[in-house]
């Protein structure tokens, strides 16, 4: 009985697991870094945890509001180095930028 | 209560406080909680674990544990490791990480099967970079103290233009993210934690919490079969043991001086040091009573300074090739060599290899007396 019992929760899990893993996908995320790249429609970021450092693909929509300096500012004006807050929302194909506050303007 | 047993027990209480044990290197602070010193303890066997590629080191890697650099004169001191980091110096004096290369941090060795696989000995070095840089272990205590310091008090020593013309300039670097940088040599880093955490990963390919993925081959992902140790491979309570045991881990009490001593004190300030090397900051509010309102010799202001083109190697953040963090003179008596990149054999070299804005320190240090220059070099090798 035992043995079924454990069973059956494994089950359980294993059925349960792709259902929050997707729940996961679509969770807001922000990240905080340092422009690397511009490209069409998207952007890499340098982030990362102490001398750890990670580039982020962050994929920007037309519906991607980027502001700073006090106003809202094109896509094609964001450039490497500038220091910028990307709240984003994770999906099957990558990182959607939704809203993009440039920080700090490269030196 | 006799007379004489009261006068005895009043000295007794304002001898004490003089009588206060020395700390010495790998202490903890004075004045932690049981639990803290418990987890102090608990954190020290995870600085020391040596970690094998069972236990996920690498594939990359500089070291197998924290206490293997950290080591000398025990674990939290200096260590005879020097590792490699490179940047990429941009046009409009963007400084290029390269993380698409690697990061800047070029690991010197790499696990058996990364070898096979790959058939290198180390990481390859990034061919965008514009400039190489050889970095020795730091000490690394006090460093709960430096956490502690408030911003505010870091950006009050600023003084990016020189408005006082005293030709000093210190400004704070800032991490990618913005947030002002105090910890490596560069001041890139802005917590105890975060540079705990990274060094898990840059140092030891030791993936954890904070930094859940392996970082790249030179910009190339880990072969398949390579690194098999699930990440992360510490759990958040090893990582929590480790920033414990560092942040607790004591300012060693400086020797007493003598009269040379205590001239060559003097002299620091007279000639100049101390406007960069700033001799006491305070640290503020903190969750840990023996790290809260804390005057502590630091003997660094944790900005950036221009050091001359002699010093300079590579870009990293704000900091330009020839800008270094002041450096904390903290267990100089057990240092046997000096900089950032240990080219200095003695103190005098090292005095010697300021420039910059240091130049005019450097310039009365070597003006001085040789009894005044003793005098000084004394007061150094008492930290």
């Amino acid at each position: 009985m035992q043995r079924l019992n454990r069973t059956v929760a494994l089950v359980a899990m294993l059925l349960l697991l792709p259902a929050a893993l997707s729940a996961q996908e679509e969770l807001p995320h922000t990240y905080r870094g340092t422009v690397h790249a511009v490209h069409a429609g998207s952007v890499d970021l340098v982030t990362g945890v102490g001398y750890a450092l990670r580039l982020v693909h962050l994929r920007m929509q037309p519906t991607t509001h980027i502001s700073g300096e006090g106003g809202p500012i094109a896509p094609d004006d964001v450039r490497p180095g500038d220091v910028m807050r990307a709240d984003c929302r994770l999906t099957a194909d990558g990182i959607v930028a939704e809203r993009i506050e440039l920080k700090r303007r490269a030196p | 209560m006799t007379r004489a047993r009261g006068w005895a027990l009043l000295a007794l209480a304002l001898l004490a406080p003089a009588c206060e044990r020395a700390l010495k290197p790998g202490d903890p602070l004075r004045g932690l909680t049981r639990r803290e010193r418990r987890r102090f303890a608990r954190g020290k066997v995870v600085f020391d674990r040596v970690f094998t590629p069972e236990k996920g080191l690498g594939p990359l890697f500089n070291s197998t544990a924290c206490g293997e650099c950290h080591e000398k004169p025990t674990a939290g001191g200096r260590g005879d490791e020097v590792e490699v980091h490179a940047t990429a110096l941009k046009k409009g004096g963007v400084c290029d990480p390269l993380v698409e290369e690697g990061g800047f941090v070029v690991q010197q060795h790499t696990t058996p099967a990364l070898k096979q696989a790959l058939g290198i000995d180390q990481e390859p070095f990034p061919p965008s970079a514009t400039a190489r840089a050889k970095r020795t272990t730091a000490e690394i205590f006090a460093r709960g103290l430096l956490d502690a310091v408030p911003e505010s008090v870091i950006l009050a020593y600023a003084d990016p233009d020189d408005k006082n013309h005293d030709g000093i300039s210190g400004r704070p670097n800032r991490f990618v993210d913005g947030r002002l940088g105090r910890f490596g040599r560069k001041a890139l880093v802005p917590t105890l934690d975060e540079f705990n955490a990274g060094a898990f990963s840059a140092e030891m390919g030791i993936t954890n919490p904070a930094v859940r993925a392996e970082e790249t081959i030179g910009g190339q992902p880990i072969p398949a079969g390579v690194d098999p140790v699930a990440d992360p491979e510490i759990d958040q309570h090893a990582l929590d043991l480790t920033n414990a045991f560092v942040r607790f881990l004591a300012l060693p009490t400086p020797a007493k001086l003598g009269r040379e001593g205590r001239r060559g004190r003097e002299l620091f300030s007279q000639i100049g040091c101390a406007a960069c090397h700033v001799p006491t900051l305070r640290t503020g509010e903190s969750p840990v009573p023996a790290l809260r309102n804390k005057e502590f010799a630091a003997y660094t202001d944790l900005l950036l300074h221009d050091m001359g083109p002699d010093m300079a190697d590579i870009c990293l953040g704000l900091a330009t090739p020839s800008e270094f963090r002041t450096e904390p003179l903290i267990d100089l008596r057990h240092a046997d060599n000096y900089l950032h990149d240990g080219r200095a054999a003695t103190l005098q070299l090292a005095i010697a290899a300021h420039g910059g804005e240091a130049a005019g320190a450097r310039d009365r240090f070597k003006a001085l007396p040789p009894g005044d220059q003793n005098a000084l070099i004394a007061f150094l090798k008492s930290l």
